[in-house]
């Protein structure tokens, strides 16, 4: 899904010949409709927890019944905000983890040969303040979730969101891209620009993102994913009816 | 999926195979509360007669204390023992039926009357004489001291002279009584074909125990009306001066008609001669009810008057009427007083009344007591002036009271002898389907207030139903319809028997708890604590002390409610009593529908509210002082009703889970154990109710081990409705498991858990279908597996099955509640079943798959099979097959493989297939079986292989189904690539003894090899599968990894000259990448593992590659280095 060379209008992504979305705003307002196959494989993150500056959250990976074996997987999140701590292993899977930039690559083995579902309990230290989003790299999922879609992103926090945000964290090769959008509701345009050009429609693909009815508030995670070496200044526009919000972030890859 | 882990989809029902699997886990021995009651008459629900109360007298005097008699319907004449000295509540007797002739003739009575014939009885309520109607007929009953009735008598209420007429009866009332003479009655009844009605008037004759008659027929006198009579009320006053008279007041639609009767004409000759005209008027509303009240200080506008007036309050659908009757010289004069209640009370919709003039003589300070049906019991103070001109009449709001029943009559008032106008010690009340009803009014000058303070309540229709503990037996909490709370004890041994509606104490007391026991009602119509309608409850013990239960009921527009019942299972204390039970309300701003709790501390709850359009309610109660506190209202955006709501408390975690309506299922995520996000929850995630494939109208939640599921109810626009069973495990990746569609009028399910066995069930309430021709029932679903349910036992029920418990234990209980009138939001009747549930035990399931042949060709077929032992046939099969090393799986033949046997195609590929059946018997139990299948090419073949650089492989040729020739030799020539690979030797295989192999190098990149028997017994048979060489290489150390050579045989001779030859392929990988993939997965990592724990198996190249350490062990540390080059370069080979 990766690749370099350049984007029609500049932006350094590998043009994809995709379905289009039918609009942003349809996307954002529409129903999240979590249609999983009947058999698949699945990977989410649960139980996410604050206790003091440590916030704890497990990844579950189960196999629709059946022994999971192993996984690989990568976690996106917002490293200037955490700071990885570790991943524990449990009594039926063993765990290994490395962080990189703003995503860490973990390897579950399973020491259960009849688990059908592993847990993998990760920890960070609060550096400041959030939302804190997560998501996978679809393209770094591998054995037994390989090709699972996730289809989603995570949020700890999503209460306090009162404002529109949008950031980056640099990183070595891979870029990546933390939004949050208040009040979907009240929402009247939504456009991501490079260089003055709305690219969120060809990049929404790429991307995990979610809708939180009750919050009425949405987020999108681009997640690690492979970008040439530069600096790329995305302004987020949100439209409140005659307020319009921009915000931007820099995505910067060495 | 990349090679080494590809599996096929498992069956998901059935049905698609053509063969049923049915779940083992049976239901018997069903007693049904009250349809197999017990024959005493005194016993609530006797032969399953519910009663609906429809009138009554209170305070009888018996020489055994106080009594009341009861109208109830089909629950016959009822004489109840109401006694506070000496409290023994309950029924004295009961007459559910009379006899006619020959034939026993069941009884329905709906009005009643008593009188006493022997004067020297005592005082005037000590009556002798009970009189009722039932049906077309006026009936009576002999009353004895002891409160028993007997010797029936009846009339029929026509007319003798008309036959072609049929009257229904519709009230009755005492005309008068001449001391040692007969009793006058009056029955009014309306036509059954016309809009008319008439006024029946018979004497009884106690003398003779027998109704007047006239030449052998009925000695009416019949005084035909225009309209249809509702209801009639006597009084004997002197208005006109003239003497004192028997005054009728008739009502009807939009009719008051009052006449003077003339007792002693009643019967003989003439028909019509007892009746004299007096007054009449109209209004506007149709009459249910009458009451009447005469002093001479009515009126006291003349001073010097010494006649009496008459007030006169009719109950209508517009209100309360008021009119005086009072004198113009010697003839009658009727004074209209107009709508009483249109200014406070304007949609009031009266069914009853009575009055009682508190003390006060002119009834201006009197209680006028309205039944107002589902609109609940209105207390109504009297005043005006009597003495002004004209004298005036008003009636006051004072206090109303809100029920679950329908409020039919009030049937009496009595107030306080030391405080009248204050405090009233009894109000009784006929509840309808609620029973009859006790009340209080207390402070009423200053903060009035109505309250119940008994209930009596034999019927029921159970909407919601669940099962507490205790500690020390099992109840079942049962939320009524038309009544509210009631409790049975449920007894399950051996044989199960019928459950008994618990009542208070030892001393007999009330059957049941009204949802508005303490009701505030306001003249506007609202108020607080009113009972709503009832759909959901939840009961749980209380954590510390077992014998309390609390309940929370969702109740439609009242909101929700509190409740608790206190010392359940202690025969002297156990109480339904409002302050103990500490009844809280709470009105929510939408349709309380569904009801969940978990209680956090003893007392202290978790509330959760599906409020209908008004979404959900995230409430505590109990944190101060037993009142609710609202955390956080939520609603999602757009339509959708919020039916349903079930709380998924965990380990460290816990959920909310809604089903709503046609947005589907909602997941609350609420943060920790301890509801730590229960003020700011999260969604978690949710299935639409497209996904779903209808409108999710209940959800349960279990746990299954360590899973989670969610069983939805859903409904779907064209076939029926069906359970949709949604894994929860991790509820933001929550997606639909299994349906279960062989229920299609399925309306109400419970889960329960064998966890003895590991079995999981749902046990389900299904109405019936007559186009499937089968009655309303208990199903039982095996979900141990969701993606398969199990069709499981079925019990027919008596009723229509919409609420159910279970609960597993030494012997299992299902209780379900079960209605007789479906569809009817007021309906009283049903009953309360009690049915044995029996799992059978965990089996094992033994299977063991064979294969035709253990070695395929490449494209070649083989037959599969299982043998299966243990369990309970029929079994369901499921195959599936997974490659080593590639992707390509083969064809089975059926396609989808789950037949006992089943055929198999190869690939066009060499690879080792390991072959698994699943088998599920009957009661779900599930064995499972593997065989392993080695695809090859036929003739001669370069096994391949991998290795890493600098390190050593042994490269196996093999020869296999060659039918034609047996080998004693051979030879051949083996080319590869010289840059990769070292030529170092070869070796006999293990499983060629007796055999001497040679080779060479002629040329780089070329050897020569050749084989020979030693003996002829050595030979290789035709068309086996052997190895006939290894081949030894070394592996050049600065070789990239993804380097692939091909290994090449030629020049055959010999034995298998003309006999096919196929190249294998040497690939070069990188350390650690055990499964050759390319990449350093956990895969790599989990496999060398398994190895170490010879739980998996590797070949010598593969184990070779693991050991990145080349310490010559294939070890954990291996493992451990493997999956830590894997997350540092990301499978990269570094």
């Amino acid at each position: 899904m990766s690749g370099k060379g350049s984007f029609k209008n500049g932006w350094p992504f590998e043009w994809k010949t995709l379905q289009v979305y039918l609009s942003v705003l349809a996307g954002f307002m529409g129903v999240l409709v979590w249609v999983a196959p009947s058999f698949a494989a699945s990977i989410a993150v649960g139980n996410m927890l604050m206790s003091g500056t440590t916030l704890s959250l497990d990844v579950v990976i189960q196999n629709d019944g059946r022994p999971v074996g192993s996984a690989g997987f990568s976690l996106t999140y917002p490293a200037d905000r955490l700071q990885f701590m570790g991943a524990d292993s449990t009594a039926d899977a063993m765990n290994t983890a490395m962080p990189s930039g703003a995503s860490v690559r973990v390897g579950v083995m399973s020491m259960n040969p009849m688990a059908t579902s592993l847990t993998v309990p990760m920890r960070f230290r609060v550096l400041s303040p959030g939302p804190y989003l997560f998501a996978f790299n679809p393209s770094d999922l591998i054995d037994t979730v390989q090709g699972v879609n996730p289809k989603r992103a995570w949020i700890y926090g999503i209460q306090d969101v009162t404002a529109p945000d949008m950031w980056s964290t640099p990183d070595v090769e891979r870029g990546n891209l933390f939004w949050v959008v208040p009040k979907v509701g009240q929402l009247t345009g939504l456009r991501l620009e490079y260089e003055g050009v709305d690219i969120l429609a060809p990049l929404l693909p790429y991307c995990q993102w979610y809708y939180d009815y009750f919050f009425g508030t949405a987020y999108l995670v681009l997640p690690s994913i492979q970008l040439p070496p530069g600096a790329y200044s995305l302004t987020a526009v949100m439209e409140y009816g005659s307020n319009v919000v921009r915000k931007t972030a820099i995505v910067a890859v060495h | 999926m990349k090679k080494g882990l590809l599996f096929c989809l498992f069956l998901v029902w059935a049905c698609c195979s053509g063969s049923w699997v049915w779940a083992a886990a049976t239901l018997s021995q069903l007693y049904e509360t009250p349809k197999d009651q017990v024959t005493t008459a005194t016993q609530p629900g006797y032969k399953n007669l519910q009663s609906y109360v429809y009138d009554g007298i209170p305070g009888v005097t018996t020489a055994g204390g106080a009594e009341l008699i009861l109208a109830m319907g089909e629950g016959g004449l009822v004489t109840f023992d109401y006694d506070a000295t000496t409290p023994k509540y309950g029924i004295i007797d009961r007459k559910t039926s009379i006899t006619m002739g020959t034939e026993e003739v069941p009884l329905f009575v709906t009005r009643v009357v008593a009188d006493q014939s022997n004067a020297a009885l005592g005082s005037a309520t000590e009556y002798d004489t009970v009189f009722a109607i039932s049906g077309a007929y006026l009936v009576k009953y002999s009353l004895s001291t002891a409160g028993l009735l007997s010797d029936p008598k009846y009339v029929k209420i026509y007319d003798p002279s008309d036959n072609t007429r049929q009257y229904e009866p519709t009230d009755l009332a005492i005309v008068a009584h001449a001391a040692s003479g007969p009793t006058y009655l009056a029955v009014s009844a309306r036509e059954q074909s016309g809009t008319g009605g008439a006024i029946f008037l018979i004497a009884f004759d106690h003398s003779a125990d027998g109704f007047a008659t006239n030449a052998g027929l009925p000695a009416f006198d019949i005084l035909r009306t225009s309209f249809a009579p509702n209801a009639i009320a006597t009084v004997n006053a002197n208005v006109t001066g003239s003497g004192a008279a028997d005054l009728l007041f008739i009502v009807g639609p939009d009719n008051l008609v009052i006449k003077a009767i003339n007792s002693a004409n009643i019967g003989g000759t003439s028909t019509t001669d007892a009746f004299s005209d007096a007054a009449q008027s109209t209004f506007d509303g149709t009459a249910r009810d009458v009451a009447v009240y005469a002093d001479a200080a009515v009126d006291t506008t003349t001073a010097t008057e010494a006649n009496a007036e008459v007030l006169i309050f009719i109950a209508t659908n517009n209100g309360v009427y008021g009119f005086e009757l009072d004198n113009s010289g010697t003839s009658y004069s009727l004074e209209d007083k107009g709508n009483l209640t249109q200014g406070e009370l304007p949609n009031l919709d009266a069914y009853g009344v009575y009055f009682n003039a508190a003390g006060t003589a002119s009834g201006r300070a009197g209680w006028l007591g309205v039944a107002a049906g589902t609109g609940g019991f209105y207390l109504l103070k009297s005043g005006g002036d009597a003495t002004a001109s004209p004298d005036t009449l008003i009636l006051s709001y004072v206090a109303a009271l809100d029920t679950t029943g329908t409020t039919e009559k009030v049937f009496g008032i009595v107030p306080n002898s030391t405080n009248p106008t204050t405090t009233i010690d009894h109000i009784y009340v006929a509840d309808g389907g609620g029973g009859f009803k006790d009340l209080a009014g207390a402070t009423l000058s200053t903060a009035p207030e109505v309250s119940l303070q008994y209930q009596w309540d034999e019927s029921v229709a159970a909407v919601a139903t669940k099962i507490v503990n205790n500690g020390t037996d099992d109840y079942a909490v049962v939320l009524d319809q038309a009544g509210g709370i009631k409790l049975y004890k449920i007894t399950m041994g051996t044989t199960p028997s019928l459950i008994p509606q618990e009542e208070a104490d030892t001393k007999g007391g009330k059957y049941g708890f009204d949802l508005a026991w303490n009701s505030n009602y306001n003249k506007e119509g609202t108020g607080t604590n009113l009972a709503g309608t009832p759909y959901d409850l939840y009961a749980a013990a209380d954590l510390t002390t077992l014998t309390t239960v609390h309940l929370f009921m969702a109740a439609g527009s009242a909101g929700l409610k509190k409740m608790q019942l206190t010392a359940v299972g202690d025969a002297t204390n156990f109480v339904y009593d409002k302050d103990t039970n500490a009844v809280e309300s709470y009105n929510t701003p939408g349709t309380a529908r569904g009801v969940d709790a978990s209680q956090t501390a003893a007392g202290v709850f978790k509330v959760a509210v599906a409020d209908g359009d008004a979404g959900i309610l995230l409430m505590d109660y109990g944190t101060t002082a037993n009142k609710f506190t609202l955390n956080r209202s939520l609603a999602l955006q757009g339509a959708g009703v919020a039916e349903s709501v079930a709380i998924d408390k965990r380990t460290s975690s816990s959920f909310v889970h809604v089903a709503y309506g046609d947005q589907g299922l909602l997941i609350l995520d609420t943060g920790d154990a301890s509801f730590s996000n229960w003020s700011n929850p999260s969604t978690a995630a949710q299935i639409d109710g497209a996904t779903l494939g209808g409108y999710a109208k209940k959800v349960v939640i279990g746990q299954q081990g360590s899973a989670y599921y969610a069983y939805v109810l859903v409904q779907t626009a064209t076939q029926g409705n069906k359970i949709v069973i949604v894994d929860v495990s991790t509820p933001s990746s929550a997606a639909v498991k299994g349906t279960y569609t062989a229920e299609s009028e399925v309306n109400n399910l419970a889960f329960v858990a064998d966890t003895t066995n590991s079995k999981y069930y749902l046990v389900l309430s299904s109405t019936n279908d007559t186009v499937l021709g089968q009655t309303s029932r208990v199903a039982v679903v095996n979900v141990s597996n969701p993606a398969t349910p199990l069709a499981g036992a079925t019990y027919g029920v008596t009723g229509q099955a919409i609420s159910i418990a279970a609960k597993y234990g030494t012997t299992s209980e299902v209780v379900v509640g079960e209605v007789l009138q479906i569809g009817t939001d007021n309906g009283y009747k049903g009953d309360v079943g009690l049915l044995k549930l029996t799992f059978t035990g965990a089996q094992t399931v033994t299977v063991t798959p064979s294969a035709s042949s253990s070695v395929v060709p490449l494209g070649g077929s083989i037959t599969l099979g299982a043998s299966v032992s243990g369990g309970t046939a029929p079994y369901l099969y499921s195959w599936s097959v997974v490659p080593r090393s590639g992707t390509d799986t083969g064809q089975f033949n059926p396609d989808p493989p789950t037949a006992q046997s089943v055929g198999w195609t190869a690939p066009q590929v060499s690879d080792l297939f390991t072959f698994t059946v699943q088998v599920t018997d009957n009661d779900g139990n599930v064995g499972s079986g593997s065989i392993t299948v080695r695809v090859r090419p036929t003739g001669v073949s370069v096994v391949n292989r991998i290795g890493k650089a600098g390190s050593t492989v042994t490269v196996p040729i093999e020869i296999s189904g060659v039918p034609s020739v047996a080998i004693d030799a051979w030879g051949m020539d083996v080319t590869f690539d010289p840059q990769l690979l070292v030529f170092t030797g070869v070796s006999t295989p293990s499983d060629l003894s007796g055999w001497t192999v040679t080779g060479q190098q002629v040329s780089s990149g070329r050897v020569r090899i050749a084989g020979h028997a030693e003996a002829i017994d050595k030979v290789i048979e035709p068309g086996a599968t052997k190895t006939l060489i290894y081949l030894r290489f070394s592996i050049n150390r600065n070789a990239q990894p993804g380097t692939v050579a091909s290994v090449t045989p030629s020049n055959a001779v010999d034995d298998i000259a003309g006999v096919p030859l196929t190249a294998g392929n040497f690939k070069l990988v990188c350390p650690g990448d055990v499964d050759g993939s390319g990449l350093l997965t956990p895969q790599d990592a989990l496999w060398t593992f398994y190895y170490f724990l010879n739980l998996y198996s590797l070949e010598d190249d593969e184990a070779k590659v693991a050991d990145v350490d080349n310490n010559g062990i294939v070890n954990i540390t291996d493992a451990v280095e493997i999956m830590n080059r894997y997350v540092a370069y990301g499978g990269a080979c570094q």
